[in-house]
């Protein structure tokens, strides 16, 4: 008995955990980084984000009546993200809430994976800055706290984030080698910069992000940086600065190349990652917060179908022009 | 050849413009008083007689006479007449009711003058219902609706914010003081007009008219 | 890594370009239609019991030559019967039963003078070469070269996909008589630059090299689809390559038939044809006449249990049959036979946007957004998405990591596009 089939027969072999898996994975090490510096307590915020996000994710697929969708590992990727993003400082049940928040606001009442509008842990994390902003946003000093205690962090040192100092108009005395290891207060996915970077090449091999997106966008960063200094430190120092200090390379890496959210068009996914790229040093110029990447994540992941059609359309104009002019 | 409503096509109308099409939750109309002050059920109730307050008269005269007006002139002439009405409302409140309310409501009863709630329902009015009396019921209904999404979502975010409800307090000791965001606000109507399309999916569903769908 | 278009597939030749090529010309039955296009005017020129010779027609038609089929093999006529050909619709066939035992011998035939471009133009009408690319008759493709002008004239023998690898067979077998048949082609075409495109391992290129000099010989890249890859391989070869050269491509068996029309005067009556898959227990390239049953060539080849599926063409592009009694005829370069479970249908997921689909299509188009718009019925919206560029050459659905069929969604749409478009033209006209 023949049995049909429709052109093409063979597909690429790929496991729906493919993609979600590679981030997974990279998030290893960079929590892993953290928890050199302060005892067990980054893998743990981690690990509440991903158990929250996994636990809404399968409520809100019980309320649908629907088949749990947990196996394809996006709700993991989504918590594990904003438990990255917090303050090792920052109370465990934090990042469940913003986790909550992401999967059954932002995420599950569009449609579940793939037709949300926005980046989950972009909208969860920026719903715990508002919310949370007092406790979010104080760092521990890394070579000061010999592993944190588990539950109850108001005792502990807070220091002076470079962050922080940026936008207070001080000048961080950090070098690269130390910007490189990591030593200086900051979130947890934020401390790794060579994790980060590896993790970027790591992504782009198995073609789960795009390289358009991250350079252009760290382009953009570093050309804002090199134009408008905050304040009197030279071009090159400040570059460093803005470039390895806060959530700018972590959002870069796995925030803005979410495919879900991100244009799909190389074109479009220049300019997102200029306009991204731009949004962010804006925010860092004028914001409120001492973290604002994500808000910048948000206010680009709504222009990205229009992107994606704009610049394709304007790209097959200019070519039909250019064929024109030739003829 | 004009007919004279029947009592049940009034409750129809009524309850068509209630819940079916409800202002805020449907029509997504309204929406920036309910975000910005809607936190405080005392307000929230304030607003919603006010509003009721200039709806239902508006409606109803304008039935009466706005064919008189050309088309384009329409809409100044209703924000002017709904503006003369919100000045009376405003100033039953300033003086016989609470100066406190006032206060709150300061800056968003003369706003409402030119919410698209009232231009929108007037220019609705206008084309679809002519008839006086079915135009009451019509306003009547979405004034109730107004009134029903307001008082709700007020009423939940005043429980999250102080823990109290018309300042009678509930006994919670966790307070969400940033319930008060009006992004907050968005949310809640979000899932708000989910539960009543869910709701409506429900009595659908009783009344056994599976095959009809909405719109 | 890679940033641009086209995708890497496996290589699945292997069993089936180590064996020589079988030539089965012993077949016991044919099933020729009377003409392959559906629209033509023929009339059926044999009769049952008649005996009919190799080369002789089968149909006569007063309006156009090509239309007709020449038998493939001597023999007699035993029944006529409807053929629905996944490729072809359906076609009025005749049966012919083969008689003569004894292979006949390829007769040199003396060539006397030059020949010239009308001589290679009524070598390929006689001989009724149908170019296996597109099933088109060579001959209309030559005059239609020459008429509106032809730069580079490419014998396409890439193969680029898994397990096709006919034209890899020809070219080792008979690659001075292609080269011979090209020139002639593109004499016809009125060119003087042509070449082999191949995309070939050192060792088979090196030793193809040696046979027939380098100068026609281009390596392409191995990226699949084959059209993009050949065009860019001129670029290093010839600088003068302007964007809008025309390229035009011919088939390495038409080659190949050409040549031996002019020096052989022998018909197009055989084809090449790749045998694979996992449930064939021989995978070779075999050489039959036209007409043959798919069933006795995959006998021959034997297979290891019952097929599940049944691909005439490539595993990318090529159709799938629901029976097995139904004739190789021109166009067909591949055969493949699968057993169950190992061609799965995918349980297709919410677009997740990754955005491989826009990267790899070779046209440049959103294949993504062409089948949101499609789904949500935005037919307006197809005109400007450019549809009708998609060749269907199935990129998009291979790299599809949520496995949603793009290719098959955007052929639905083009037919929704042309048909809406001619609506519309109803309209105005009306």
């Amino acid at each position: 008995m023949l049995r049909a089939s429709v052109a093409p027969h063979l597909r690429e072999p790929r496991h729906p955990f493919y993609q979600t898996g590679g981030v997974l994975l990279c998030l290893l090490p960079l929590t892993g980084f953290s928890c050199m510096y302060y005892g067990i307590r980054p893998l743990l915020l981690v690990l509440f984000g991903l158990l929250g996000a996994m636990f809404t994710e399968l409520l809100c697929c019980m309320a649908a009546h629907r088949r749990p969708t947990l196996s394809d590992g996006t709700a993991a990727v989504t918590g594990a993200l904003i438990g990255a993003m917090m303050s090792p400082l920052t109370p465990l049940w934090v990042p469940v809430i913003g986790a909550m928040f992401a999967i059954g606001v932002t995420k599950m009442p569009f449609g579940g994976i793939g037709r949300n509008i926005f980046n989950p842990a972009a909208a969860g994390m920026a719903f715990c800055a508002i919310c949370f902003a007092t406790r979010l946003f104080e760092y521990p000093d890394p070579s000061q706290s010999e592993g944190l205690p588990l539950w109850d962090t108001t005792g502990v040192i807070t220091a002076v984030s470079p962050m922080q100092q940026l936008a207070g108009g001080g000048v961080p005395k950090l070098d690269l080698v130390t910007l490189l290891s990591g030593d200086f207060p900051g979130p947890i996915g934020s401390a790794g910069i060579l994790i980060l970077v590896a993790s970027a090449l790591f992504l782009f091999v198995r073609r789960s992000s795009s390289p358009y997106i991250l350079v252009s966008y760290l382009v953009t960063c570093a050309v804002i940086a090199a134009l408008f200094p905050r304040m009197d430190i030279g071009i090159g120092m400040s570059v460093q600065l803005e470039l390895c200090t806060g959530l700018l390379l972590f959002c870069g890496v796995f925030l803005l190349s979410d495919p879900v959210t991100a244009p799909r068009f190389w074109l479009a996914r220049i300019v997102y990652g200029v306009m991204a790229g731009i949004l962010v040093m804006v925010l860092r110029h004028y914001g409120r917060f001492v973290c604002s990447e994500f808000f910048a994540v948000l206010l680009v992941n709504s222009f990205s179908a229009v992107l994606d059609r704009t610049c394709w359309s304007l790209l097959r104009r200019f070519r039909h022009w250019k064929e024109v002019v030739r003829v | 050849m004009k007919q004279r409503p029947t009592v049940r096509s009034l409750l129809t109308v009524l309850w068509d413009a209630f819940l079916p099409r409800n202002v805020v939750l449907v029509q997504a109309m309204g929406l920036c008083p309910i975000l910005a002050i809607g936190y405080d059920l005392k307000y929230g109730v304030a607003l919603a007689v006010c509003t009721a307050l200039v709806l239902v008269p508006a409606n109803v005269l304008l039935s009466l006479f706005g064919e008189k007006f050309p088309l384009w002139l329409r809409p100044p002439v209703y924000a002017v007449f709904t503006s003369v009405l919100l000045l009376g409302a405003a100033f039953v409140l300033h003086q016989y009711i609470s100066l406190d309310i006032y206060a709150a409501l300061y800056l968003f009863l003369p706003l409402m003058a030119v919410n698209s709630l009232f231009t929108m329902r007037t220019v609705s009015v206008q084309t679809e219902r002519v008839q006086p009396l079915l135009s009451l019921a019509d306003s009547l209904g979405a004034a109730l609706g107004f009134a029903l999404v307001l008082c709700v979502a007020s009423a939940l975010r005043e429980i999250a914010i102080f823990g109290t409800v018309w300042d009678v307090p509930l006994g919670i000791t966790t307070h969400f003081p940033e319930a008060q965001h009006p992004f907050i606000g968005y949310v809640l109507l979000g899932f708000m007009a989910a539960a009543l399309q869910w709701i409506q999916q429900g009595l659908r569903r009783l009344s056994g008219r599976k095959g009809e769908t909405e719109l | 890594m890679r940033i641009g278009k086209g995708v890497r597939l496996l290589f699945r030749k292997a069993p089936a370009i180590d064996r020589p090529t079988a030539e089965w010309t012993d077949v016991a039955q044919v099933v020729l239609p009377y003409t392959y296009f559906a629209e033509a005017d023929v009339r059926p020129a044999v009769f049952l019991y008649d005996t009919v010779r190799r080369g002789t027609p089968l149909s006569s038609s007063d309006t156009d030559s090509q239309a007709t089929v020449l038998s493939s093999v001597t023999g007699a006529v035993s029944g006529s019967r409807e053929v629905v050909h996944p490729l072809y619709g359906t076609l009025h066939c005749a049966v012919i039963d083969r008689l003569s035992t004894e292979a006949e011998p390829d007769v040199p035939v003396p060539v006397t003078g030059e020949i010239g471009r009308e001589e290679v133009c009524a070598a390929a009408e006689a001989a009724h070469i149908i170019d296996e690319l597109d099933g088109v008759p060579l001959v209309l493709k030559l005059r239609e070269w020459y008429e509106s002008g032809c730069d580079y004239l490419v014998a396409d023998g890439v193969q680029i996909q898994p397990y096709e690898s006919s034209a890899w067979a020809v070219l080792r077998d008979y690659a001075e008589q292609v080269v011979e048949g090209l020139s002639l082609a593109a004499r016809a075409a009125g060119t003087t630059r042509y070449h082999i495109a191949v995309c070939l391992s050192g060792q088979r290129r090196r030793s193809l090299a040696l046979r027939i000099g380098r100068r026609h010989l281009y390596q392409t890249d191995s990226y699949y689809p084959a059209e993009e890859p050949i065009r860019r391989s001129l670029r290093p070869h010839s600088r003068t390559v302007s964007p809008d050269a025309r390229v035009c491509r011919i088939g390495v068996q038409a080659c190949l038939a050409l040549y031996r029309a002019i020096y052989f005067h022998q018909s197009h009556d055989r084809c090449t044809l790749t045998v694979a898959g996992n449930a064939v227990r021989e995978p070779q390239n075999v050489t039959v006449p036209f007409g043959t049953t798919v069933q006795e060539v995959l006998a021959r080849c034997g297979l290891t249990e019952d097929p599940s599926h049944l691909i005439l063409g490539e595993i990318m592009t090529g159709t799938a049959a629901a029976t097995q009694d139904i004739p190789i005829l021109p166009g067909m370069t591949c055969l493949l036979a699968f057993t169950a479970g190992t061609i799965r249908a995918v349980q297709p997921r919410t677009c997740i946007g990754c955005g491989r689909c826009a990267e790899v299509c070779h046209a440049g188009l959103l294949p993504f957004e062409i089948a949101r718009r499609f789904r949500n019925m935005h037919y307006e919206r197809l005109g400007a998405l450019e549809v009708s560029a998609c060749d269907g050459c199935g990129a998009c659905s291979y790299v599809c990591p949520c496995g949603i069929d793009l290719a098959a969604t955007i052929a639905e749409a083009r037919g929704a596009d042309s048909a809406i478009l001619l609506e519309l033209e109803e309209d105005i006209d009306a």
